[in-house]
């Protein structure tokens, strides 16, 4: 056997282990494909399916998830994007102010879930500032059943936690960027707004698009934040209605349904969007 | 100019979907190390990303971009005509500390404070004295020391086992095209699915398996092993990728073969790589959730723990898991610096 050959079977050899990241998700994958789609018997079925889409639970939970995520995604590229300009304007302690834009995105989820319990339960720290300047009636109910402001709430601080990866991609972006563009659309006698919106913004868009694919997968695969903040009733959404049929109502076939609803979804969606983009960059060369 | 921007555009989209590590590349190559770690694995991607761009403006030979370096560098010290450091800069800089700053803060404050102090009303914003009573709770009543140790040894074990299944990829993705062009779906799958989606039904398949709700947490590291060797195999791939091919040739012509080879040439070459996904890899499997919700029924890791703690409206107690929860994350900021400068300094490349 020549060098060559010996050579590509050993490294195909030392590739194949890996493989079995693969088995781990193709083999559960495929399984739950199997529960959610046969009965007791083993025979096909829709019945899982039939019974999971007509549940009000679950109806609830395909509305808020695509309401949380995608007005998440969308308060994040507003404020990643003011935070970029705003940070690129920054003439001191650049790098200690960007740690400190970090610091929400840098905690492990749970932890940062916990310090947002801390401040929005009822009897938190938000409303016990509120109630010491306003007095006792003044309490808000952030996190309260049933309410849109619950909702909201959910929104801002799922955003909040990603913003800065959104703001780093584009500051980043926005550095890059040489400083004679802005010189000489200062000559031709724009001003702050124009430079902006005719020549910053347009030039970290692409920055941002792949800021924003990056972020609306995960936005999509909301699980902890609804679940710590306000629990699977108040505010369901499929991967969490998928953990409630698990775990609490001890439904396996309904738990694949929802979740594979959603993985089904995300690939054909991430699926779709690398197409686009291969047919987009393909044109733009 | 709208040629710039296309090929910006493209640059970014390739930076992205090529390979993420494309820019955690740089980790390697000795960009200097971010100062904020924890949530690595994202974090890690921009922060590179916006390292490099530091890094390599000036080398990058273009020579429009080296005059406006050289023009910002007279400019500097004269004011700017859009420098604007006034109160709204200050008032901005002021509510992004307070938020978020405060929350941490107020963990600390919850996890050092007597029982006492959450009773009161409206909540005092300082512990009325320093307590240990919550941190107690680690080896009092039901210890929790248990569980500690538990995450640790699944992090470590999920670490230990995906360096060794994915960074021989990784080096098989950098030296063979088929291999190489294999990868990305590897590493898309794996960002793309929900983890619930293959929580659910592992469970399922883990039960005969007798592996899960296991006490040494096994299940869970085959769950999480779904997280860390992309990672494993993202980062050595870019490492092995940059080291220059003549190493490797000089040691086969030395009589090494292709194993001697990447385990004493390649792999020492690029130890601060493998070791920035160590690090990356230990952290993602540490902080993970919803796995360790759904396998780990009862001898819970760290997250679900405090995940029933708040539920349970033990803030205290949560508040000191979380603490513990920090430590890891800080220990890295705090041991990053020398790290990285040491492997600078004895890296084979630049040696």
């Amino acid at each position: 056997m020549s060098f060559r050959s010996r050579f590509r079977l050993t490294a195909w050899l030392l590739a194949l282990p890996a493989l079995i990241v693969l088995a781990l998700q193709l083999v559960p994958l495929a399984s739950a494909f199997r529960t959610a789609l046969t009965n007791e018997h083993g025979q096909f079925t829709l019945q899982h399916v039939v019974q999971v889409y007509h549940d009000p639970l679950f109806l609830r939970a395909v509305r808020f998830n695509l309401l949380i995520p995608l007005a998440s995604v969308a308060i994040e590229a507003v404020a990643g994007v003011g935070m970029a300009l705003w940070f690129h304007e920054l003439r001191r302690g650049k790098s200690l102010w960007r740690t400190v834009a970090l610091v929400p995105f840098a905690l492990p989820e749970i932890v940062y879930l916990l310090t947002m319990k801390l401040v929005f339960r009822q009897h938190g720290y938000l409303n016990s500032l509120i109630v010491s300047l306003a007095g006792n009636n003044a309490a808000i109910g952030w996190l309260s059943p049933g309410s849109p402001l619950a909702v909201a709430v959910l929104i801002a601080v799922d955003a909040w936690r990603v913003t800065p990866l959104v703001f780093l991609i584009v500051l980043a972006a926005l550095e890059q960027m040489p400083e004679s563009y802005l010189d000489a659309a200062r000559v031709d006698g724009a001003s702050r707004w124009q430079l902006i919106w005719l020549v910053q913004i347009p030039l970290v868009l692409p920055a941002l698009l792949v800021a924003l694919a990056i972020r609306a997968v995960d936005a999509f695969r909301i699980f902890a934040t609804p679940l710590v903040l306000v629990g699977v009733q108040q505010v369901p959404v499929l991967t969490s209605v998928a953990y409630h049929y698990k775990v609490e109502a001890n439904d396996p076939a309904a738990a694949n349904v929802a979740a594979l609803t959603l993985a089904v979804a995300l690939l054909l969606g991430t699926a779709l969007a690398l197409g686009l983009a291969r047919r987009h960059t393909a044109q733009g060369s | 100019m709208r040629l710039e921007t296309l090929r910006q555009g493209r640059r970014a989209v390739a930076l992205n979907f090529g390979a993420i590590s494309h820019l955690l590349k740089l980790y390697g190559s000795g960009g200097p190390a971010p100062r904020v770690a924890g949530r690595f694995a994202e974090l890690a991607v921009p922060f590179l990303l916006f390292r490099q761009t530091e890094g390599t403006q000036s080398a990058q030979g273009n020579t429009e971009r080296n005059r406006s370096t050289v023009k910002d560098r007279l400019r500097k010290g004269k004011p700017r005509r859009h420098s604007s450091v006034g109160a709204a800069t200050i008032f901005g800089l002021a509510v992004l500390a307070l938020v978020d700053l405060v929350p941490v803060y107020l963990v600390f404050r919850q996890a050092l404070a007597p029982e006492a102090d959450s009773v009161a009303w409206p909540l005092h914003w300082w512990p009325s004295r320093l307590s240990l009573a919550n941190l107690s709770h680690l080896w009092q009543g039901q210890p929790l020391v248990g569980n500690v140790l538990l995450s640790l040894f699944v992090a470590s074990l999920t670490t230990f086992f995906s360096l060794a299944l994915g960074v021989p990829a990784g080096w098989a993705a950098a030296r063979l095209r088929q291999v190489e062009s294999a990868t990305p779906t590897v590493a898309i799958l794996s960002r793309v699915l929900p983890p619930i989606a293959i929580a659910v039904p592992l469970t399922s398949l883990l039960i005969p398996l007798h592996l899960y709700n296991h006490p040494l947490g096994l299940g869970l590291v085959l769950a999480h092993l779904t997280i860390g060797i992309p990672v494993a195999i993202l980062l050595s791939y870019a490492g092995f990728r940059d080291l220059p091919r003549e190493l490797e040739e000089a040691a086969y012509v030395d009589g090494a073969g292709t194993l001697r080879t990447l385990l004493f040439v390649s792999l020492p070459a690029t130890r601060g790589t493998v070791a920035a996904a160590a690090i990356l890899i230990f952290l993602l499997s540490w902080d993970e959730f919803t796995y360790a919700l759904l396998i780990q029924l009862t001898h819970r890791t760290l997250p679900p723990l405090i995940y029933y703690f708040t539920e349970y409206g033990e803030l205290g107690t949560a508040s000191a898991l979380a603490l513990l929860m920090l430590l890891p994350a800080t220990l890295v900021i705090l041991g990053m610096q020398r790290l990285i400068a040491r492997g600078l300094t004895t890296g084979v490349v630049k040696g």
